[in-house]
């Protein structure tokens, strides 16, 4: 159903209802008609006149009535031609009307089409703005995955090298592994014999150092040079308690203990010819 | 090189890593170039030998003592030396040209005083002496000290101070006195006791007495400069406090009434008194100023309170309350705030604490189910230890440099006095007068 | 309790009787005052029976006397035992401490010193202040019985003059105690 607009409605409304109340007033109503006071008659005065008297005043009523007569059918035909035109008028506004609706519909067809046109161009644009990222995502991507075959490639080359130093590292490792082992054999000999002759000179210091009273915090380091034969040659507080006396117990302890045990065999004894000493009771 | 063996794993090369840094820290032998370190973390908890040789004498000794045996006993009796008995001496050398030095050190004595007393033949002495390093062959210390025969315990004494500070570092007590009260009890049955207040040398020798009486006698104490002792007397049949200076015998009734007078104490400064007075009730503490002799009150409460003892700094006195249901320390300011409890969870009965000179200790009497013993409370770390065993032990009383607490225990013949190492490793028993020996007070370095 | 309300209101009476009749001179002159009675005597008319009533002054003296010395009467108990750490009067020393009251409130001229003392556990100021706290429990019942503050003076010893020597629960019970000295 068409929509009308609110304003051709009401002027359609507007021109009926004149149209009607036109037509209405504009009929004239037959005698019969309750709104038309009757006539008022001049009184028939009871005299005798005469026949021709009587007859031309039949002959005027008639005349008269005719003439009535004529005039209600010029009016009944002005009224019908009044009525044809208002008939040809509505026709007229109704056609107008309809123009205007159709004018309005075609001015809503306009701009439908007006709207389709822009979401179409908006749809075309996201649509441009899409490919666009597409492609920029895809050249991204691209780089990306150029950039990823670049570090590929280059930690490849670095693993590589790497395999190639550790390959030649261990190769020396091995070799000179080789080498210490034959001297370590030695060596651990060497130690063990050395941790003999360390346990007994700390036992036999630990029975010589006295802590006095208040001392059990306290801590040195003493540098002891023996001759051999285990003799102190040298006594060197390289690190001081702050407490004179007990650097002097712990000097005094060495002392005591002397002359240490110490190996025969210079080769061994070379090792431990200068020994730090740290007290420090617990 | 082509790889002819198989690689080492990774577990294999970190065990010898590991390994080899180990070996440089231990007491093992680290690679040839590395020094040898060995670390000595226990010794023996012992005393230090000593040797006092015996001095020379050269005059007439007439009026000398034996100076050596006086040093020997006072360093054993410190706790803080073996002194060698002179029997078992090698030799005794009495200068330093005449030591020989290997054969001290063959028996470990690493320590060695050697002497000479000098006297003019009039009554007048010099003493030498050194204190020689064995090992190091040197002279340590070395005095030359003009005396007299009145002066020799004295001068022994100022020896063993010299020495005990120069091999301890530590400030030596032997020049200084003790006040104690001896009571003789007659064999007689209603003979009346003797008590006599005495003053003796700190090794208990050269004791006379300041008073003698048939009343009881308590709570010696020493001023600061050791000049005065104040003390508590029932002479006058009740309890009242007495001033008497230590050199003129003079003495003055400064506190009496009705009630207890008792338990004084002197102010670090000298000038006022810590008194007991129960004359408003109860006993309370009082503060007695000696030039003014007036007492302003310090306590307040319906409870015990007394034996007060003033802390090293004057702003504050410690004292026995039992205004907690038993006696326990309190502490009181003189800022008008309420004394404040001491000795927590410390057991019911803690009684007569004593500051230390640096006042960050408190000797006193703890009382628990073996009986009553001398223990001390480290005020800075809250730790107290239990230093005695026995069943009755009482009036604890610190030396001035605070290694030595005196005190009276009970013996087999009644009290006597003992002393104990505030760290609690050495306690002996002193055996000094006949008879009873109760509340002793060690008196102040002299000036 | 009643018991020892009957025994007080005896007492009293009793006293009440002797002070009625008690003087002050001593026994030399009762001596003379019969014989100042008997002058009287003579000196009267022979006629008139002496109706005056002598009574001894030796009597209500001794009586008094004999009250202190009576090694029955409960005045005779001049110590008072406390437990340890205690100085609540225990109940078996009640009737003792009443019947010192009564005296002192019957003569108000005596007095007496209550020496406090302490057994020798503890230290020696601490328990000079007990041994005084029991004298002071001892003044405290006695007042409150009727003796007067100022015929009491208390003094403590504490520990410093044990009854007895020694070192066991014994010879402490026996320590810890006042002595009431007259």
């Amino acid at each position: 159903m068409t929509r009308y607009s609110r304003s051709a409605l009401a002027q359609s409304l507007l021109l009926h209802i004149g149209l009607v109340w036109m037509i209405t007033a504009g009929i004239e109503f037959t005698p019969e008609s309750v709104h038309r006071p009757p006539a008022a008659r001049s009184l028939v005065k009871a005299t005798v006149v005469d026949a021709a008297a009587a007859q031309r005043e039949v002959e005027k009523l008639k005349a008269a009535e005719a003439a009535k007569r004529k005039q209600q059918q010029r009016k009944a035909d002005a009224a019908e031609r009044k009525t044809r035109e208002l008939e040809s008028k509505r026709q007229a506004e109704e056609k107008r009307i309809k123009e205007l609706q159709a004018e309005k519909a075609r001015l809503k067809k306009e701009q439908a089409a007006a709207k389709n046109k822009a979401a179409k161009a908006e749809a075309q644009e996201r649509q441009r703005k899409a490919d666009v990222a597409a492609r920029e995502k895809a050249a991204a991507e691209q780089a990306r995955a150029l950039a990823a075959e670049q570090d590929r490639q280059r930690e490849a080359a670095a693993k590589d090298a790497e395999r190639k130093r550790v390959e030649r590292a261990l190769q020396d490792e091995i070799a000179a592994e080789d080498a210490a082992r034959a001297a370590a054999a030695q060596d651990s000999a060497d130690a063990r014999e050395i941790d003999r002759y360390v346990a007994a000179i700390a036992e036999r210091v630990r029975q010589s150092f006295t802590i006095l009273p208040g001392h059990e915090t306290l801590s040195c380091t003493l540098r002891i040079t023996f001759i051999p034969g285990g003799e102190v040659a040298g006594v060197q507080v390289v690190k001081p308690s702050g407490n004179d006396t007990f650097d002097r117990q712990a000097e005094n302890a060495v002392h005591k203990a002397s002359p240490l045990p110490v190996p025969s065999d210079p080769r061994l004894f070379k090792q431990m010819r200068s020994i730090l000493f740290v007290f420090d009771p617990q | 090189m082509s790889l002819t063996r198989n690689k080492p794993n990774p577990l294999v090369r970190l065990l010898l890593a590991v390994w080899l840094i180990g070996s440089a820290f231990s007491s093992s032998v680290a690679l040839a170039e590395a020094e040898l370190t060995i670390r000595i973390e226990q010794g023996i908890e012992s005393a230090l030998p000593i040797a006092v040789v015996p001095f020379a004498e050269v005059g007439d000794m007439h009026g000398s003592v034996d100076i050596a045996a006086i040093v020997r006993a006072n360093l054993q009796r410190s706790g803080q030396f073996a002194a060698m008995p002179p029997q078992d001496m090698p030799s005794k050398p009495a200068n330093f040209s005449a030591v020989n030095f290997k054969d001290w050190r063959t028996l470990g004595m690493e320590n060695l005083v050697v002497g000479k007393i000098l006297s003019d033949n009039n009554g007048g002495f010099v003493v030498e002496f050194r204190v020689l390093d064995v090992y190091k062959g040197k002279q340590l210390l070395g005095h030359r000290i003009p005396s007299s025969a009145a002066k020799m315990r004295l001068t022994a004494h100022y020896i063993s101070d010299l020495i005990y500070e120069k091999l301890l570092g530590q400030k030596g007590a032997f020049q200084t006195r003790i006040a104690y009260v001896t009571v003789e009890r007659k064999a007689k049955a209603k003979a009346k006791s003797v008590y006599r207040l005495q003053i003796a040398d700190a090794d208990g020798h050269a004791a006379h007495s300041l008073l003698e009486s048939t009343e009881p006698l308590l709570s010696p104490a020493w001023s600061p400069d050791g000049s005065k002792l104040a003390y508590v007397s029932f002479e006058a049949r009740n309890s009242s406090i007495y001033l008497q200076d230590v050199r003129n015998g003079k003495r003055e009734e400064i506190i009496s009434g009705p009630g207890i007078n008792s338990s004084p104490a002197f102010s670090p400064d000298g000038q006022r008194l810590a008194v007991t007075l129960s004359r408003d009730g109860d006993p309370e503490i009082y503060l007695y100023n000696i030039r003014t002799r007036s007492l302003s009150r310090l306590t307040r409460h319906p409870a015990i309170d007394t034996e007060a003892n003033w802390a090293p700094d004057g702003r504050s006195i410690v004292f026995t309350s039992d205004r907690g249901g038993g006696p326990q320390i309190y502490r009181v300011g003189f800022d008008g705030a309420p004394p404040r409890r001491v000795t927590f969870n410390m057991g019911n009965y803690n009684a007569r604490a004593r500051h230390s000179a640096d006042g960050k200790k408190l000797a006193m009497v703890h009382g628990n189910d073996s009986g009553y013993h001398i223990a001390v409370l480290d005020l800075e770390r809250n730790l107290h230890e239990v230093l005695t065993n026995a069943r009755l032990d009482e009036s604890p009383s610190f030396a001035p440099n605070g290694t030595m607490i005196i005190y009276a225990t009970m013996g087999p013949g009644g009290s006597e006095l003992a002393a104990t190492s505030t760290d609690g490793r050495l306690k002996q028993r002193l055996a000094l007068q006949r008879g009873e020996v109760r509340e002793p007070a060690w008196g102040p370095f002299l000036k | 309790m009643k018991g020892a309300g009957i025994k007080l209101a005896s007492i009293v009476m009793a006293a009440f009787l002797l002070a009625a009749c008690s003087s002050n001179s001593t026994k030399d002159d009762s001596a003379n005052q019969r014989a100042n009675v008997e002058d009287r005597g003579t000196n009267r008319d022979s006629e008139d029976d002496a109706q005056a009533q002598t009574h001894g002054l030796d009597d209500d003296r001794s009586l008094t006397a004999e009250a202190l010395d009576d090694p029955e009467s409960p005045l005779a108990v001049r110590v008072i035992y406390f437990d340890l750490d205690s100085a609540n009067i225990r109940s078996d020393f009640s009737d003792t401490v009443t019947a010192h009251a009564n005296y002192l409130a019957v003569n108000p001229t005596a007095s007496v010193t209550l020496e406090g003392h302490a057994d020798e556990r503890g230290t020696p100021e601490y328990n000079l202040a007990l041994g005084e706290r029991r004298a002071l429990a001892v003044r405290r019942h006695l007042v409150l019985l009727g003796a007067s503050a100022g015929q009491i003076r208390t003094v403590s010893y504490g520990e410093e003059r044990p009854a007895e020597d020694g070192h066991d629960e014994y010879v402490y019970s026996q320590n810890r105690r006042v002595e009431l000295v007259y």
